[in-house]
């Protein structure tokens, strides 16, 4: 995400009812970055794969009973929720009145995410995704994704905490240009004025906070930069997201993008949209 | 048995000047407001004062006579006196919502609630949105719904590491999750489970089977986990806005809750607000329906507002009301509809109070006429009296009418005195036809439209008129013109013993002297400005009286003023107009012959008379058969016409009148046709008084004087009718002159003395009546009819041995 403008938000949706719920708060995000609202429909091919084993049966969620799983009843289902995924899509698109595309792929979870973000400028991920698990929030294939792809990550929460705030938090060792470019145009676009911590050693707090103030300067903006001196955990990470009633946290650490099991504990403790910038 | 003309004096009763201690009213503005009627103030202050059930008031008076005016001012009086009654409001019924409940409170209170309401309820709408905003209320929510996910999540996840361990992995789906064998990471392919051995499928399969059925167990647990989640977030919600509300809340129950039923109330509104605590948290716009200023569901909150339905807290002392239109609707209340989409949907705001709701605690004048003429009042104000309290319900319920769906308010305790105005005739109809009237209004104030002409009396006249004349902002009357007033009031009363106490007649009469005086640039109103007002309000009604007259003039309807004939008299009638009324003679003519028919009265006989009018003829025939017994019965046909009568005759005012042309037709002997006659006549041959007496000797003067008024020309009226004697100047003037006479005339042998100049001819003491004598020469007619019937029959003998005994 090193440039500037983000022509394309992508969507990832599966057939799970949590991956449509992001759609509304992604369709805002794609408003206010004057961006397409694109989504993409992922059939799990080792769904498919099951549905033709002899034995396999579904434990219905809603009734608790053991149905068969086949391959046409399958299809069917996976037409149904895709169908729902576009409805909704076109929905959000046009509550925010924001250009829309939609497609259906067949493969394999991961290898499409994959595939996919290399096709768009921000790829978003409900951060709720449909291998559900109590320490697989984001899932194996999306944090794959986002320590692979390379690219920026949206990461949405199907229940998002009212906030209006933009928090950005920047290490002694984040790529500036690359994370506050997006803060830039996301501040012109929505008017405010972003918060921004800097987790820094003491001694680099001054250098650190003057390259802030000189990076966005120019741009008219006059963050709010509270100084952290010590790696921002995911108890700080909460408190700050609450205490600032955070809209959109921008996470400029590759420490934490690029830990998958920091990431997931974020995830769960934070219920706000993450930006994680690559 | 000489009957003398009237003197001048008799004909008008002036009212003496000089009893008045004043110089105009200007001196004695104000000193009464109320003249007679003690009788029906009495009644009316007894109905106030007794505090029981069905004593209230019918005020029984002719319209004019002050009704509304004394009744209104005694009803301020009482009210004055009596404590302001309590404010009533209409409050949302939260156990039954189509009742709306009625509370009541202090005067003056009932518009303090409802604010403190509008207040609460703006309260509200901050206090629980900032308390559901609150970072407490979104972490308590929050980690109800993470542990639920959490305790989901274990489960599931505890299922996930069973399979992993068997080698098989959890896979989710559209509808649920499905177990799955892994090689290598991969789900197995079909081709590669067929070629597993037959104990490895069976191993594979089984594995399966029994984590589908853990999997099922720990499935049946998610709708408890789910309805244990939702339970501890609506218990947090209710906290939550429990903790927001309850102080809101009790300021007003510390503020109005010692009123009854208002503690129940406002405990109601907390749980209905505890319950809907949501519906605040949508915003104002949303609340806006489809139409401006309206508010649609589900920010409905119109069942936290108050209808303050009745407020007594300006004035002082009880409500007075007077209900102009008493139409069901406004007499009892209604509930009014909105249209909403397309619906008509309504609440406790839109109840509207009736005159009965206003009047509580105070007291209600009503038109009896207007209010039996309005559909279903009558019978509402019934049972609202009979049963103590005021239902409001629409009529097609009443009536048991399919109708839109409504509320049923609380009923109202009906506290009210109900005063109804209406003539006497109505009354009467009342009290016999509707067996509840008598029950419901116990009391009758009955108000005459006269008192005694007295100087008292006229003392308190001039009062009234001073009063009058001050309200009405007119010039002051001087006391020639109050004294005319009061004559003019004996004349509206047709008698000159009485003065009208008709306020309508008098106040008109005085605006019109007023507006004279003002014309002619005077400051003070006298007798002069009142004659001239007089004048003019006849001239303005008189056309109909003209026309009469000029048809008589013209001889096209025949009455002579001059000459005799026989079987031929004028008699007077009276045609009232409504505000004017005038006399007008008639021409009677009377025929007789042998026969057996009696006395014909043509009028009955085409419908043209009245019942009254054919007793006053049976009576002349009952006369004729006592007054000339023959000892055999009367072989009379004799018929009476109204001569060009097109018109009903009815009443009794002409029967002495047709008897002497009856007595004319028999003696032969001609009635002097420049007399008109009135007067009802009983079977003693007594002549009894009649009503119109000015107006009909003015009526016949009228054509007399246009004629040329010849000395000899007047009237004979009943001697009882001498008191009702209040004649226009220029006839009194006429008489002074001896050019025309009025004569009082007591029995129907002096009447017929006058008219024919002949002696009547009392009966000797061999009860036979002088030759010669109008009664003999009826005798002998009479007779010879019946010797002439009697020959008809071939038994004329029988007559003559009976006329010589009698002569014997």
């Amino acid at each position: 995400m090193s440039n500037l403008r983000v022509r394309q938000l992508l969507v990832a949706l599966d057939a799970s009812q949590s991956s449509r719920q992001i759609l509304h708060l992604a369709g805002e995000l794609a408003a206010a970055m004057q961006a397409e609202l694109a989504g993409v429909f992922i059939e799990d091919e080792e769904l498919a794969n099951l549905a033709t084993l002899p034995f396999s049966r579904v434990i219905q969620t809603y009734n608790a009973n053991a149905g068969v799983l086949d391959s046409r009843t399958l299809q069917r289902q996976m037409k149904i929720v895709s169908e729902q995924a576009r409805v909704a899509l076109e929905s959000s698109a046009s509550f925010w009145r924001v250009k829309h595309s939609f497609r259906v792929v067949r493969g394999k979870v991961g290898a499409v995410l994959l595939e996919a973000a290399r096709e768009t400028d921000l790829l978003g991920i409900g951060s709720r995704n449909w291998r559900i698990g109590g320490s697989m929030r984001l899932g194996d294939c999306a944090s794959e994704v986002v320590r692979q792809a390379g690219k920026s990550v949206l990461l949405l929460p199907s229940n998002p905490r009212r906030g209006q705030n933009l928090l950005v938090i920047l290490e002694a060792d984040s790529d500036l240009t690359k994370v506050l470019d997006p803060v830039i145009r996301l501040c012109r676009i929505s008017g405010t004025q972003p918060i921004i911590v800097l987790a820094a050693l003491r001694q680099d707090q001054p250098a650190l906070q003057e390259a802030v103030v000189d990076h966005l300067a120019p741009h008219g903006i006059a963050p709010a930069i509270i100084p952290l001196l010590s790696h921002p955990g995911i108890a700080v990470l909460k408190q700050l997201t609450r205490q600032y009633r955070v809209r959109l946290l921008v996470l400029g650490s590759a420490t934490l993008a690029e830990d998958g099991k920091a990431l997931q504990l974020l995830i769960q403790a934070v219920d706000t949209a993450t930006l994680l910038v690559s | 048995m000489t009957v003398h003309a009237l003197l001048p004096e008799q004909l008008y009763r002036s009212c003496d000047q000089q009893q008045f201690d004043f110089e105009t009213t200007s001196q004695i503005s104000d000193c009464v407001n109320v003249v007679g009627h003690e009788r029906a103030i009495e009644a009316t202050r007894f109905s106030m004062e007794i505090e029981r059930s069905g004593y209230n008031l019918y005020a029984i008076g002719a319209p004019g006579t002050g009704r509304h005016e004394i009744i209104a001012q005694l009803l301020e009086e009482y009210a004055a006196t009596r404590p302001k009654p309590d404010d009533w409001c209409y409050v949302h019924n939260f156990k039954s919502p189509g009742k709306p409940v009625a509370l009541h409170f202090p005067p003056g209170t009932g518009r303090l609630f409802q604010e403190g309401m509008e207040q609460l309820l703006d309260d509200l709408r901050t206090t629980i949105r900032a308390a559901f905003e609150s970072e407490e209320y979104q972490n308590g929510k929050q980690t109800i719904e993470q542990e639920f996910r959490e305790r989901q999540e274990e489960a599931i996840n505890e299922m996930r590491e069973e399979a992993r361990g068997r080698g098989i992995s959890l896979i989710p789906t559209p509808t649920g999750f499905a177990f799955a064998p892994l090689v290598d990471g991969e789900i197995i392919s079909p081709e590669a489970f067929q070629k597993l051995p037959k104990a490895a499928q069976e191993d594979i399969e089984k594995n399966i089977g029994e984590l589908q059925k853990k999997m099922q167990e720990r499935m049946g647990q998610l709708p408890i986990w789910q309805r244990e989640t939702r339970h501890r977030i609506m218990d947090l919600n209710r906290d939550t806005t429990l903790t927001a509300v309850r102080h809101l809340i009790g300021e007003l129950t510390e503020q109005f809750g010692a009123i009854a039923g208002v503690n129940q109330y406002l405990q109601e509104v907390q749980e209905d607000v505890v319950k809907n605590a949501f519906d605040f948290l949508v915003s104002g716009e949303e609340h806006k329906g489809v139409h401006p200023g309206q508010e649609v569901q589900p920010g409905n909150f119109n069942r936290y507002r108050v209808n303050l339905l009745i407020e007594n807290d300006n004035g002082a002392g009880a409500p007075v009301i007077h209900l102009d239109n008493p139409s069901y609707p406004s007499l009892v209340g209604r509930v009014e509809h909105l249209a909403q989409f397309g619906a008509l949907t309504t609440d406790q705001t839109l109840i509207q109070p009736g005159a009965l709701h206003k009047a509580t605690g105070g007291y209600l004048t009503v038109d009896a006429t207007k209010i039996l003429a309005n559909p279903y009042s009558w019978e509402a104000l019934k049972r609202a009296l009979r049963s103590g309290q005021i239902v409001i319900e629409p009529m097609e319920r009443m009536y048991g009418f399919a109708g839109t769906v409504t509320l049923e308010p609380q009923p109202v305790p009906l506290n009210t005195k109900v005063v109804l105005v209406g003539d006497r005739r109505l009354y009467y109809l009342l009290s016999q036809y509707d067996p509840d009237f008598l029950e419901l209004f116990k009391v009758a104030a009955d108000f005459d439209d006269t008192i005694d002409r007295n100087r008292e009396n006229d003392q308190r006249y001039a009062c009234l008129i001073g009063g009058m004349a001050n309200r009405e902002a007119l010039l002051p009357f001087d006391r020639s013109g109050v004294a005319r007033l009061i004559e003019h009031g004996s004349r509206v009363a047709g008698d000159a013993e009485k003065i009208s106490i008709s306020r309508d007649v008098t106040r008109d009469l005085m605006i019109e002297a007023d507006y004279q005086a003002r014309k002619q640039g005077d400051r003070v109103v006298g007798q002069s400005h009142i004659q001239r007002a007089i004048d003019a309000q006849i001239r303005r009604n008189d056309r109909l009286r003209e026309s009469s007259y000029e048809q008589i003039l013209r001889e096209t309807i025949l009455i002579d003023t001059q000459g005799e004939q026989v079987g031929q008299i004028n008699a007077l009638s009276v045609l009232d107009l409504g505000n004017f009324a005038f006399g007008r003679p008639t021409r009677i003519t009377a025929r007789v012959r042998a026969g057996s028919g009696g006395v014909l009265d043509i009028e009955r006989k085409v419908e043209l008379g009245g019942s009254l009018h054919s007793k006053g003829v049976l009576i002349l025939s009952s006369y004729l058969a006592s007054r000339y017994d023959l000892g055999a019965p009367i072989a009379l046909s004799a018929s009476l016409v109204f001569e060009q009568s097109y018109g009903g005759v009815d009443g009794d005012s002409a029967s002495s009148t047709e008897l002497y042309a009856l007595l004319s037709a028999l003696s032969g002997i001609p009635i002097r046709q420049s007399l008109a006659v009135t007067g009802s006549v009983n079977q003693l041959g007594q002549v009894q008084a009649i009503g119109g007496v000015n107006e009909k000797i003015e009526g016949f003067f009228d054509l007399c004087k246009a004629r040329g008024l010849s000395g000899d020309q007047g009237v004979l009226i009943p001697n009882a009718n001498v008191k009702h004697l209040m004649l226009r100047e220029d006839v009194i003037q006429a008489c002074a002159a001896g050019k025309f006479h009025i004569y009082p005339v007591s029995a129907i042998d002096q009447g017929i003395e006058l008219l024919t100049g002949v002696a009547a001819g009392q009966p000797g003491a061999d009860g036979t009546f002088p030759a010669g004598s109008i009664n003999r020469l009826v005798v002998e007619r009479l007779r010879e009819f019946a010797n002439s019937i009697r020959k008809m029959h071939g038994n004329e003998n029988t007559q003559e041995d009976h006329d010589d005994n009698q002569e014997q």
